[in-house]
């Protein structure tokens, strides 16, 4: 092995340059007020003011979107002007809570700050895409006002210094999902995954309330800085050690880690933007946030970093094996989703204070560029054919060459080779891991965290190898396609513009095929994100990084390579060049229900709780009720023996009366 | 014993034996006379005790108005062979609680007054009038009030239609229906 | 001088027959008659503690002239109410059997 060069992350980085001074407008608030409130208010706009149009909807939606791009990108700006890179927004007023301190502030740092871009230019694409999605849906308006409500919550999580916010921002997340995963609420299989999302985050939302709970109950105040540095100064403890496993169980609901990752391929039932949103930003993402704000408490509890690694580790190898197996893209890429998600919690768990949490963020955001792209481009292919099976979704990406490099590139980014974004995230997380193997002199959490990204590395590889063949198969109809479509997408060229000109001149279907221009704008930007994110990886304002083992990167690109080889070979002898198809059918099937992962709940959970209820209720209707009518009915027979007993005369009464009278007259004489 | 105690227990007994007739006697109109004969008794002993005013009054009221209402009363109701007295189980039980009464309240006017001699100190009809028309007045006036209002409740309850409503044939006393119940009876 | 035990006995007398004639008497108008030895003993009560007692106070007989009066009023309105029950039942009889509902069987008259 000839002695490769020793390279650290910071020889890559880029040179920090001196910005020009801007005149600042002195406008009320902070940037991340703005941000937080233009997007919020365009919810409560979109449903209070927009009537009937869905022009103003879309308008108050994108609008709303917009100025919270802008914001978060002046906040970028500010950022650069000042000391120590820390900005603390003011108070919007700190609730009185007896001993309790909330503050309700907020807080931007540098990697949170790019997160925030980054979730306010996904929701920007997303909502000029929706707006050419679900054009024909009644329900435009709703949905519109939920992704931005949606958006609001997630830039309130990213931005909040306070945990109170944070959980403001985490449980409305939590029903907006259920909004939007719900949206086609007429099919059964859209609510009873709505359903599904909302019970199985909700239930671990109680370990990360309760988590929380312990957190600002030890600090009394609800400050998150004020909260970190007092459990910091008190050193590791078991109360630090319990909120952290309770926090670490909520975060696994919320970012489908194992025992709870089944509900977010079901999630899939919603439309694609919504799924783009939640999958790519927002809602999967918003545990690796909170964990790390929270990082040096994460960093010295052992069992909660323990607790993450094994789960995380679990989630990451099986899912990507289920993403390999999956019959229908957007399945797939809910399972790459759930691999990805458990990637950026891994190297949490990994990571020293030497290294830092900023490794996860930067795969956070790498992964939103890409994973937003895939789901958009899917869902417009999935239009354009009607589904988005991988038996109908063959060759998509032949017969409609605008969609090809947006597949190619996304997909090249999510298995991580260069110079694609994915890569540099890939590479900061395994150096991060590796430095905390180093740190620890090998211990079990790194090693593991190590070992699994290593593995998942040839696995999405493999996936994504399987997809692109399926998607680029050389079609036998080519020729017929190119009959009857020569210019392959329509294009409305004024997205604001009812397309009534399209609908005469092609019909409604040709009409509905035809991409908006904003929507293909979005997709391109992503695109080019995804290419050239790299950049934003490489900014000097990233926390401490690790050494970049150049073997270690060598050897994980060599196993992608071999992997996607073998996966071109698999897939040689089939017609649909799917290497899936060897899978046996049993096996396939298996995978595509989650390995029956209902059934699992259903033995594991339901059934118990359902006995329990039941139980419950036997014993409410029996045992306690009983005493109730056991009650009536002595008092009918009391009753019944009183109105045989009474007399029937009116002198008799009288004279029972009477003595009763005189009975208490003479107690009272002789106890005088 | 003085001679207001054997004065006393002269009218006393008279008063007691009057209205033990007055409640056993079976002929419904004696035992009305007998009560005459024992409130007039009670007037009696309200004159040996020196209290002349409420005497008299209570002749005016009680044998003056009170008893002849209740001889109207008697006639206007007359029975027509229903027995006046209830069977003797009914009398015992009485007879018991009466006693009982009697007994009880006795004995603790007894344990509080004691057996001995007092004199008869009472004031004098200037005194009572004082404070009726002095202290008491406004209770006093109330009491007009209420007569009158007695008075006027007394007549609407007399003559309120049966049953509340004015109907006829609602009412049970039609002249022959009531002369053909009692025409039945032994 | 006088023994006030006297009057006071012959109150307790009185009270106990006035019971007596209450209960044993199932005409309406004797049970009243009851009920005016009982009011007629109170009198006596309240006359004797007003002409015996320390005080010489006239109160107590102002008392009983009020309930003197309030007996004639109350005597005023029981007669009243006896003759509505006599139109509506026939009878003054309080023995008569009442049912459940506290209505007087109707016997012998169906």
């Amino acid at each position: 092995m000839p002695d490769l060069p020793d390279v650290t992350w910071s020889d890559l980085q880029l040179p920090s340059l001196p910005l020009p001074h801007l005149p600042a407008p002195d406008l009320w608030g902070s940037p991340a007020h703005w941000a937080i409130l233009a997007t919020l208010l365009a919810a409560l706009a979109g449903l209070g003011l927009t009537g009937r149009s869905n022009r103003l909807a879309a308008w108050v939606g994108v609008g709303g979107a917009l100025l919270a791009f802008l914001a978060t990108c002046w906040q970028l700006y500010t950022l650069t002007q000042i000391e120590g890179a820390r900005r603390g927004a003011g108070t919007i007023g700190a609730l009185p809570l007896g001993d309790l301190d909330a503050p309700l502030r907020l807080l931007v740092t540098w990697p949170l700050a790019i997160v925030a871009v980054t979730v306010a230019a996904v929701a920007l694409v997303v909502q000029g895409y929706a707006r050419w999605y679900l054009w024909y849906d009644p329900r435009y308006r709703p949905f519109a006002a939920t992704v931005s409500l949606f958006t609001s919550a997630m830039l309130l999580v990213v931005l909040s210094d306070d945990l109170l916010l944070t959980l403001v921002g985490w449980e409305v997340m939590g029903w907006c999902s259920y909004l939007l995963v719900g949206h086609q609420s007429t099919r059964s299989a859209a609510t009873r995954a709505a359903s599904k999302a909302l019970l199985v985050t909700r239930t671990a939302d109680v370990g990360f309330v309760l988590g929380l709970l312990v957190l600002v109950a030890g600090a009394g105040t609800t400050r998150t800085t004020d909260v970190v540095r007092h459990w910091a100064e008190a050193g590791p403890s078991p109360a630090l050690t319990a909120a952290m496993v309770l926090l670490v169980v909520g975060v696994a609901g919320k970012s489908a880690l194992f025992p709870f990752q089944d509900w977010l391929p079901d999630a899939m039932e919603g439309p694609t933007p919504a799924s783009a949103l939640i999958h790519a930003a927002t809602m999967v993402a918003a545990g690796t946030v909170v964990l790390a704000q929270l990082f040096p408490l994460l960093s010295v509890s052992g069992p909660a970093r323990l607790l993450l690694a094994v789960l995380a580790c679990v989630t990451m190898v099986g899912a990507a094996v289920l993403a390999f197996a999956q019959g229908d893209l957007k399945r797939l890429l809910a399972w790459s989703t759930v691999s990805q998600v458990a990637l950026m919690l891994a190297v949490l768990a990994a990571a020293t204070m030497g290294t830092g949490p900023d490794a996860a963020l930067q795969h956070l955001v790498a992964h939103a560029w890409f994973k937003a792209l895939l789901f958009l481009t899917t869902g417009w292919l999935g239009v354009l054919v009607g589904g988005t099976a991988m038996a109908l979704m063959a060759s998509g990406a032949r017969r409609y060459r605008v969609l090809r490099h947006r597949f190619g590139w996304g997909l090249l980014a999510l298995a991580g080779v260069p110079p694609f974004v994915g890569f540099f995230s890939k590479e900061a997380i395994l150096g991060t891991a590796e430095a905390g193997t180093a740190a620890t002199g090998g211990g079990f959490v790194p090693v593991l965290v190590l070992a699994s990204v290593g593995a998942t590395a040839p696995l999405t590889a493999a996936y994504c190898m399987r997809a692109w063949l399926v998607l680029s198969r050389p079609t036998a109809a080519q020729g017929h396609a190119r009959l009857y479509e020569p210019d392959p997408v329509e294009r409305i060229d004024d997205f604001f513009d009812e397309p009534q000109v399209v609908q005469e001149a092609e019909g409604v279907e040709r009409a509905e095929a035809a991409i908006s221009s904003s929507a293909r704008m979005g997709t391109s930007a992503l695109m080019l994100m995804t290419l050239f994110g790299g950049v934003v990886l490489l900014l000097p304002v990233w926390g401490p990084q690790a050494h970049v083992d150049l073997q270690l990167m060598a050897a994980t690109l060599l196993l992608m390579v071999v992997s996607a080889l073998l996966v071109r070979l698999a897939a040689g002898g089939v017609r649909t060049r799917d290497a899936a198809a060897r899978i046996p059918a049993g096996v396939s099937l298996a995978a595509e229900r989650g390995l029956h992962a209902d059934l699992a709940y259903r033995v594991v959970v339901v059934t118990p709780v359902l006995a329990l209820a039941r139980a419950v209720a036997w014993f409410d209707a029996e045992v306690l009720d009983s005493w109730v009518r056991g009650a009536g009915v002595g008092s009918r027979l009391l009753g019944r023996v009183g109105d045989l007993t009474s007399p029937r005369r009116a002198t008799p009464a009288l004279a029972l009366v009477l003595a009763g009278m005189l009975a208490l007259a003479a107690l009272g004489v002789v106890t005088a | 014993m003085s001679g207001l105690d054997v004065l006393f227990v002269a009218v006393g007994l008279v008063t007691a034996g009057a209205a033990a007739l007055s409640v056993t006697s079976r002929q419904v109109l004696h035992a009305a006379l007998w009560l005459v004969v024992a409130l007039g008794g009670l007037a009696g002993c309200y004159l040996v005790l020196g209290a002349e005013l409420v005497a008299l009054v209570q002749l005016l009221v009680y044998v003056g108005a009170v008893v002849v209402l209740v001889l109207f009363a008697l006639m206007l109701t007359r029975a027509g062979g229903v027995p006046v007295v209830t069977g003797v189980p009914q009398r015992v039980a009485a007879a018991l609680v009466g006693a009982g009464t009697t007994v009880l309240l006795g004995g603790a006017l007894l344990s509080a007054f004691g057996w001995g001699r007092v004199p008869i100190d009472g004031g004098g009809s200037t005194e009572v009038a004082a404070t009726i028309f002095g202290t008491d007045v406004w209770p006093f006036e109330l009491l007009s009030a209420l007569l009158l209002m007695a008075l006027v409740a007394a007549v609407a309850v007399a003559r309120a239609p049966v049953g509340g409503q004015d109907d006829p044939s609602q009412r049970p006393d039609p002249p022959a229906d009531v002369e053909a119940v009692q025409g039945e009876r032994p | 001088m006088i023994r006030p035990a006297l009057p006071y006995l012959l109150a307790a007398v009185l009270a106990g027959l006035g019971v007596y004639g209450i209960l044993a008497r199932r005409h309406a108008v004797l049970v009243l008659i009851g009920v005016e030895l009982v009011l007629g003993a109170a009198g006596l009560v309240l006359v004797t503690v007003a002409q015996t007692g320390a005080a010489g106070d006239p109160g107590a007989a102002v008392l009983t002239l009020f309930v003197i009066t309030i007996a004639a009023a109350e005597v005023v309105l029981a007669l009243a109410v006896l003759l509505a029950l006599f139109r509506a039942r026939g009878h003054v009889d309080l023995h008569a059997e009442l049912d459940a509902h506290g209505e007087e069987e109707v016997r012998g008259r169906a």
